[in-house]
């Protein structure tokens, strides 16, 4: 499943997936790939985009 | 082994070293490959493994049937071991996990595109010069340039497919 509040913040912060890549240590592609569900991220790495966004882990990856 | 086939190996090793020297001075220590390419490598060694199982198994049985005439069994060992590094190269390509985090496509493309250039010219001498096969088989002297150029040529290519296509997404 697509993670589009993820994307949304992204947005919102107006970072493009490279330069949200390059603030946690990850490739692009990985940004790209949990952006479009193909990946779940580990936990430290949902933390790493949740500081770099300023946003918590339900906001970004909490299923209503 | 003939003088030939120790050029080959000598140009082999040295393109090794070359590579090897090339990617470590832009290494980083840490993060070089992060969780999800770590995940897709792990895979990706289990698939270059189980292709060099079911090679060998087919080696064995065509060996012992005797369909395999063509190729030294010194070679096919060499072909199976090459075949699954470069199955292991292609699937990592594919799922983004080849490259490091800080990785350049294009070092990579330079130095596959030497390699395909080279062996591509030690092959075509082989052929003009008649000494491919030996006793209607295909040894190691002729064949490890072959295969080399035509194991890096798909990985060229796969790499470059695949730079084009990332390229294009990062725009979108």
């Amino acid at each position: 499943m697509k993670n589009l509040k993820l994307k949304a913040a992204r947005a919102a912060k107006d970072l493009s997936q490279e330069q949200l890549a390059q603030i946690c240590h990850v490739s692009r592609q990985t940004i790209n790939a949990i952006e479009k569900g193909d990946y779940n991220p580990t936990i430290n790495l949902c933390i790493a985009i949740c500081k770099a966004l300023d946003r918590t882990l339900d906001e970004l990856f909490w299923d209503d | 082994m003939n003088s030939g086939s120790v050029m080959v190996l000598g140009i082999m090793v040295g393109i090794m070293i070359a590579a090897f020297i090339l990617t470590r001075k832009s290494r980083k220590k840490e993060y070089e490959y992060d969780e999800m390419q770590l995940k897709i490598r792990a895979k990706g060694y289990q698939i270059g493994f189980f292709t060099a199982l079911i090679l060998i198994l087919l080696l064995v049985f065509a060996f012992e049937m005797n369909l395999l005439t063509f190729v030294t069994p010194g070679f096919a060992a060499y072909a199976i071991l090459i075949i699954s590094v470069t199955v292991f190269a292609i699937y990592c390509i594919l799922h983004d996990a080849f490259l490091s985090i800080s990785g350049n496509a294009k070092n990579y493309l330079g130095i596959f595109g030497m390699v395909v250039l080279i062996e591509g010219f030690v092959t075509v001498r082989y052929a003009i010069k008649g000494e491919l096969l030996e006793n209607g088989q295909l040894t190691f002297g002729g064949g490890a340039p072959a295969l080399m150029f035509v194991c890096f040529l798909a990985i060229l290519i796969t790499l470059i497919v695949k730079t084009i296509r990332n390229g294009k997404e990062a725009e979108e």
